[in-house]
């Protein structure tokens, strides 16, 4: 029969004889049709389309022995209608005859097919439990194509699809089986962190990871307790470091280094715990505490039971990972660094000051020159300018006093002898603006880290009677305790926010957030929703909306039917609560769903306020994502509705922040211009947020922005609202010394839950000018420190493999006629820059005491430099012709010396100096933060950088009599 | 847009043979200017071509290619052997195993040897499609197969957004070249499959230039119900050119015509026409206004006589405006003469099936017209007006025609006469409100199109309003300036 029938498909016209052929009652007639019509489906589809329905029903009758085939040629049949879904059903009819190694249009399209439905079946099946049973056909197609994928050595396709269908198995053997184990493992994690949405999700798999990190024949502790901070389990992290504590010198390296990221990216509260399941008690730090004045001492914790002897090495080591953990030795170094890098460009101040005329702009240069300093304890400015600083009156003053703690901000020791000039006293003497501010400094100064003063703080609340005093020592206390979900803290603040006073209750409100943040405390929340309706303020609706956020914060679909009732109310603030608590719930996430709710009421509610901040909102949830951002608020930049536009240019600056990115500026140079005085200054702010950190190399804008702002700052006709935009943008540009950056994001992809908190809370500066204050939380120092085993600061250097001018400084401002300060501009070798700084700033800063021997130290790390010649040349030169220097080809990399100032950016191109006798315990690309090294010459005494006493408290420790006075004394002009 | 007459179906003979016309009268009239000085500048032109594909493909924005494509016709007039010889040296690299064989197509003894630049594949397949072109454009049928066969798989080995528009155009010349050596089965399988493989690539452009050749290919071997049947399986993409969308329609008024729905038929073409570029594509606009008219006939309406009038039109609807005169008179002896007369022209054209049909027509158009002069005639007197053979006949059509609604009329088979009703109000029935319906409908949906066709340059809006910025800005600082000037003048009163 296949003899007469011999036409080969090309010489065909129609397909309707082999049609034909299918009604034949003959079986043998059937298959022979079956089989032409699956050869010449592919040009004869339309023709059979109208037939289809017979080849199914020949699929369909189980005594028919080809019904593969019928299944197969039916598939393609729909696959050329377009109706992928049916062509998938029957191609899974088809099982054996569809070869899904095969390379054809029709194979992939039916595979990827299978692989959507397969994905959204699991996802179905595992996510939201829904009981389902899944094809076993359409599973062994997505076997076979794991298969293939491990065959061609396409791990990472494998990892995608198994995270994908939620495949954990083979997520585990595509991790296995593959040549580059860590690589894939870290590749498995980041997707997982960044991409996977859903927290069960999200958890389950790192568990598998966390599993697979420990079954490496060299465990990966570091990213192990990366993923437990994530899955919140501080017992495991406990146990690693038990069990490594103990271990060889090695280990107790990677202890430090563990503890160091551990402190750097975990919550306090997580912290606590890790530390109370080491059975190390916090350590108050004694200097601080025992100068607490207040009658009832800290109590000193004796309990941990010391079952070896006291000075037994290991008891050492955990008193070292205790002060890692607790925070002691992280933020001293932080505050070591930025005192010993601080770099600021005081001429830009003095230009805000002279631009000042009245309060407001005055209270922004004391508010720029506090963001400037922040932690950098140089508070020279202040000094210098003391009667210009007293025409601050009132609240005004309560932010002067408040700046204080800013500028020494991590800066614990000394920290109440600091502020004992302005703090209450017990005759009440003093102005309550200024104690208030005194109180809100110290919280400052003790941000997130805060056990050492909460117990005075707390106190201080208590006995105070003043609103202002009582504001301060709500914020104060706050602050001090973020994060703690301390229940005492919280009644006690609860209590100040019944007592119905506007100004109190708006501090306790923003307080109680910050205490119970990311809790999504139930009590907490209905307490604080239920005064919400009650209270008559709109200050305290104010506080308690920012409260209510923050303990949403993190907590994803979690928070979902607060944020919904939130929205859903009649007051106004209370929808603009449910905005901003959307922000906090998904940050960092870019939930889709998120961002549709916020851009839906962001363009449809009644209420400014509250479309405001939704479009703020957006930034908060991309800022793991900022080049999604100008995108989506691109539109909402050129709304009609002023409100909505400085939103979007706020958004822009939460999420881009630092980022210096091109088409961010784009959106954001024209709002300058724009004919509303609010969206120029959100457009000043922002701007000066994305450029943050950047130099001319990085971002070419750079010069044009910093102009902008000099010029609106100092423009006659401009409103006065615009100036505080520029003056403050002026001291965000130059953060902490020109040493940190804005980030809400830590070196390891966490978020960093201050940073948001900060940047939260500073979008009500809107509201109420001392919330500026708050940015500082979100400064995040961009150090390098390298430690060894007894956690000083080797000399040592780092290899940054990139041109010195790619991340240098910025050149600093130059002043209208001296020309001595030339050299600055032209400095392109960051030894030289540190140097101009430095001389810089010794030359603004009298009191500023350089110990000798630390100048002796630098001088040594200089003379180690042996490789660089030229650079030493230079260095010698440097006083000379610059004009030289310009002209010089670059380097194509430099050296920077320990401590180092490392851009974010900067971190991938660094590295330990290859003739150093230090290497690092941990390889990871790229280096930044805290680098804990290993001495490979044991033996030979090692050169420590000593410690830098910071600029205020050196004063202390010299001739007291010798200091002009502090700045205490401001003359009231009420 | 001028690339579209050469595309056209009927209108290619004497477009092709036009260029070279001009260009002899380009010689005679402009001959101080060398040939290789002429080839300079078309080089010069196609260097710029290729720069612009080469910055849509570094930008990833295929529209900068339509640019290029929209002075294909203008380019292809000007190549020949020497240019072509040129770019294939120049743009094409030597790894394309095709390049030897393009060379020695376009022999050329005094270009320059040089290296080939590194350029991206969407040049290399640009400089190829040129090639086709010209070898279709000199009939050299049997060179431009294998041409465009290695054409077509360079195409096909890239997926690239940009890739879209200039792979339809390279489907096209592909189709033609098969069509031009008589192979046109031969390219249907790869165009099946390229169909797939743009449907799944979401690629418009090339979707809706297979199922137009696809059309063609079926109409050209008239397979009507092929042809048909891949109509209603598929969508035609919405977003495909205006151009396109033309073609298609065309094709499909043709499909429903040969398969009796005239209404629809009417309706494709007529879109078809309006869709059609106004300049224009005038073999295009002939094809298909022939076919208009003949569909018209067959609905039984008469054809506006402007179409007649028109200046492109005038000539080759010639033999369609008697065969119009014949229909309306309902002369049937008018009408086989003018059938007979241009019996040729009628089944070049592909319209001789169509009038074929239309002899009922004719006799219908009598019938009507003898029901409404007289109330009662007998069928023999019938049978004498429209020439039929017998009364019998006479007495078969009428019956025919009162059935299906043409007259209204009954027959008196006893007296051999037909009597005629009083024709109803039509203006009482809903008949009025229906055709009303249907043409503010196509108002609407010519609006629709036409909004739809329209394109804006992206981010212009903000032009304007930044000048609206600017001057809100401006206006502002007057005022501060007047403000000033007032509290200057205050201070000089105190």
């Amino acid at each position: 029969m296949t003899a007469t029938i011999s036409y080969s498909s090309a010489g065909i016209t129609s397909a309707a004889g082999v049609i034909s052929l299918l009604d034949e009652p003959q079986i043998e007639l059937k298959i022979f049709a079956l089989n032409k019509l699956n050869l010449i489906v592919h040009e004869f589809w339309a023709e059979i389309s109208d037939v289809v329905d017979k080849i199914e029903i020949l699929y369909e009758d189980e005594s028919f022995e080809e019904q593969e085939l019928s299944a197969l040629v039916a598939s393609k049949v729909y696959y050329h209608l377009g109706a992928y879904d049916e062509a998938l059903h029957y191609a899974l009819g088809a099982a054996s005859l569809l070869d899904v190694n095969q390379s054809s249009e029709y194979v992939d399209t039916v595979v990827a097919r299978a692989i959507d439905q397969y994905i959204t079946q699991r996802i179905k099946l595992c996510d939201d439990g829904n009981d389902i049973t899944i094809d076993s056909r359409l599973e062994l197609i997505v076997e076979k194509m794991f298969q293939r994928c491990f065959d061609d050595g396409k791990y990472k396709q494998a990892v995608g699809i198994a995270l994908e269908t939620r495949r954990y198995d083979m997520l585990e053997s595509a991790i296995m089986k593959s040549d580059d184990i860590p690589s894939l493992l870290s590749y498995a994690l980041g997707i997982a962190m960044t991409l996977l949405q859903k927290r069960t999700v999200r958890n389950t798999v790192l568990q598998v990871l966390v599993r697979l990190y420990t079954n490496l024949s060299e465990p990966d502790y570091t990213n192990m307790c990366q993923c437990y901070i994530y899955l919140n389990e501080p017992q495991t992290v406990v146990n690693i470091l038990n069990k490594l504590v103990s271990g060889s010198e090695d280990e107790l390296l990677m202890v430090f280094q563990i503890c160091f990221d551990v402190y750097e990216s975990a919550t306090q509260h997580f912290i606590d715990e890790v530390m109370e399941g080491l059975g190390i008690k916090q350590k108050k730090e004694e200097g601080t505490a025992m100068e607490v004045e207040s009658s009832e001492p800290v109590k000193p914790s004796e309990e941990p039971v010391k079952t070896v002897a006291q000075d037994s090495a290991i008891d050492k080591k955990r008193a070292q990972v205790g002060s890692i953990l607790s925070g002691e030795i992280p933020i001293t170094l932080k505050s070591q660094f930025l005192i010993r890098k601080n770099s600021s460009d005081m001429l830009v101040l003095k230009n805000c000051k002279d631009a000042s005329r009245n309060a407001v702009c005055h209270t922004a240069t004391v508010i720029a020159n506090s963001l400037m300093h922040a932690g950098t304890t140089c508070d020279a400015f202040l000094r210098d300018n003391l009667d210009w600083l007293a025409k601050a009156t009132n609240w005004a003053k309560f932010t002067a006093t408040a700046s204080i703690g800013v500028i020494h901000h991590g800066h614990e020791t000394n920290a109440l002898k600091l502020m004992s000039s302005y703090l209450p006293k017990e005759p009440a003497s003093g102005s309550p603006y200024q104690e208030g501010g005194a109180l809100y400094a110290l919280g400052m100064i003790h941000a997130n880290h805060g056990a050492a003063i909460i117990p005075y703080l707390s106190e201080q609340l208590q006995t105070a009677t003043n609103e202002t005093v009582k504001h301060g020592g709500c914020l104060g206390l706050g602050l001090a305790a973020m994060t703690s979900k301390s229940s005492d803290i919280y009644e006690q603040l609860k209590n100040n926010l019944y007592q119905d006073d506007a100004i109190i209750g708006e501090a306790a409100g923003i307080s109680m957030g910050l205490v119970m943040m990311g809790s999504l405390d139930e009590d907490a929340l209905s307490d604080m929703v239920q005064y919400a309706h009650e209270t008559q303020h709109e200050k305290i609706l104010r506080g308690l909306s920012l409260g209510i956020a923050m303990i949403c914060y993190g907590q994803l679909e979690a928070a979902d039917p607060t944020i919904q009732s939130l929205t859903d109310d009649k007051d106004p603030v209370l929808r603009m609560c449910g905005m901003y608590s959307v922000g906090m719930a998904y940050a960092g996430t870019g939930n889709n769903k998120a961002i549709r709710r916020l851009l839906h009421v962001a363009v449809s509610d009644v209420n400014d306020d509250v479309r405001r901040a939704a479009v703020i909102s957006i930034g908060f949830l991309l800022f793991n994502a900022p080049e999604q951002c100008p995108n989506v608020v691109s539109l909402l930049s050129e709304s009609y509705n002023s409100h909505v536009r400085y939103g979007a240019a706020l958004a822009l600056g939460i999420s881009c922040a630092g980022s210096g990115m091109k088409e961010a500026l784009s959106i954001l140079e024209p709002m300058i211009n724009d004919p509303v005085n609010y969206v120029r200054q959100g457009a000043l702010l922002a701007s000066a947020m994305v450029l943050v950190q950047q130099n001319d190399h990085m971002c070419p804008k750079l010069k044009t922005f910093k102009d902008l702002f000099t010029k609106t700052m100092s423009d006659k006709h401009e409103d006065v609202m615009v100036k505080f935009g520029a003056i403050l943008a002026q001291g965000i540009i130059n953060a902490g010394g020109r040493n940190c950056t804005i980030s809400m994001r830590t070196q390891y992809g966490h978020t960093n839950v201050p940073s948001v908190v900060g940047l939260l809370v500073f979008t009500h500066t809107w509201f109420w000018f001392p919330l500026a204050h708050f940015l500082c939380l979100a400064f995040q120092p961009t150090y390098l420190i390298g430690l060894n085993k007894d956690l000083k600061m080797p000399v040592m250097k780092f290899k940054s493999c990139a041109k010195p001018s790619a991340y240098a400084y910025p050149p600093l401002l130059e002043p209208p006629k001296e020309k001595e300060k030339e050299k600055v501009s032209t400095a392109i070798l960051s030894t030289t820059a540190k140097k101009a700084a430095k001389s810089k700033t010794a030359a603004a800063t009298p009191m500023e005491v350089d110990p000798p021997a630390t100048a002796a130290a630098e001088k040594k790390e200089e003379k180690k430099v042996e490789e660089k010649k030229d650079e030493k040349k230079e260095e010698k030169k440097e006083k000379g012709d610059d004009e030289k220097k310009e002209k010089k080809e670059e380097a194509k990399c430099e050296l920077i010396a320990n401590p180092a100032r490392v851009l974010v950016e900067q971190r991938n191109v660094m590295d330990i100096e290859s003739s150093s006798r230090y290497s690092s315990v941990w390889n990871r690309n790229g280096l930044g933060g805290f680098i804990v090294l290993r001495d490979t010459k044991g033996g030979v005494e090692e050169d420590i950088i000593e410690t830098l006493q910071p600029t205020a408290a050196a004063e202390e420790t010299t001739t007291e009599e010798k200091e002009p006075s502090p700045p205490e004394p401001f003359e009231y002009t009420e | 847009m001028a690339s579209k007459a050469q595309r056209k179906p009927k209108g290619e003979k004497p477009k092709a043979e036009k260029p070279k016309s001009e260009d002899v009268e380009m010689k005679e009239a402009e001959a101080p200017k060398p040939q290789s000085e002429i080839d300079a500048l078309t080089i010069e032109d196609i260097k710029d071509h290729i720069s612009i594909i080469e910055k849509s493909v570094v930008n990833k924005e295929p529209r900068f290619v339509l640019r290029v494509l929209r002075q294909l016709a203008s380019t292809r007039k000007r190549l020949n052997d020497a240019v072509l010889n040129q770019l294939t040296k120049t743009y094409i690299s030597d790894s394309y195993e095709f390049k030897g064989k393009l060379l020695s197509y376009f022999p050329c003894s005094d270009s320059k040897d040089e290296k080939p630049h590194a350029r991206s594949v969407l040049t290399e397949i640009y400089v190829n499609l040129l090639g086709l072109i010209s070898l279709l454009d000199n009939n050299r049928i049997n060179d431009s197969i294998p041409c465009a066969q290695a054409l077509i798989n360079r195409v096909m080995s890239v997926n690239k957004p940009t890739m879209h528009l200039l792979g339809a155009r390279c489907f096209f010349y592909y189709s033609r070249a098969f069509e031009m050596s008589g192979r046109l089965h031969e390219a249907r399988t790869l165009l099946h499959g390229r169909l797939r493989t743009s449907t799944l690539r979401h690629d418009s452009e090339g979707q809706a230039m297979l199922l137009n050749l696809l059309l063609r290919n079926y109409i050209h071997y008239n397979l009507y119900e092929q042809a048909e049947k891949l109509i209603s399986k598929t969508t035609f993409p919405e977003n495909a050119n205006n151009n396109e969308s033309a073609r298609y329609l065309f094709y499909l008024g043709k499909i429903k015509a040969t398969q009796l729905d005239y209404s629809e038929a009417f309706k494709n073409l007529n879109q078809a026409i309006r869709k059609a570029p106004q300049n224009a594509a005038i073999g295009f606009k002939q094809a298909a206004t022939k076919l208009l008219v003949v569909v018209q006939l067959l609905l039984g309406e008469v054809p506006e006589r402007h179409i007649f009038r028109d200046q492109h039109l005038m000539m080759s609807l010639h033999p369609y405006l008697q065969l119009t005169q014949a229909v309306l008179a309902g002369d049937l002896a008018k009408f086989s003469i003018v059938l007979e007369k241009y019996s040729d022209k009628f089944m070049k054209e592909g319209t001789m099936t169509l009038i074929n049909r239309l002899r009922h027509n004719v006799i219908k158009t009598g019938i009507k017209s003898v029901a409404l002069s007289y109330s009662r005639i007998s069928l023999a007197d019938v049978a004498d007006k429209l020439q039929l053979d017998s009364p019998e006949d006479a007495e078969y059509i009428i019956a025919k025609a009162i059935h299906d609604g043409v007259i209204e009329a009954t027959i008196d088979h006893e007296k051999g006469y037909m009597q005629s009703n009083d024709s109803a109000n039509v203006y009482g029935t809903n008949e009025p409100l229906k055709a009303y319906h249907e043409r503010i409908r196509f108002c609407l949906d010519i609006h629709n199109h036409s909004i739809k066709a329209m394109r804006f340059p992206p981010k212009s809006y903000n032009d304007n309003l930044e000048d609206a910025q600017k001057q809100r800005e401006r206006e502002q600082q007057d005022l501060e300036y007047a403000k000033e000037i007032a509290e200057e003048e205050d201070d000089g009163m105190l």
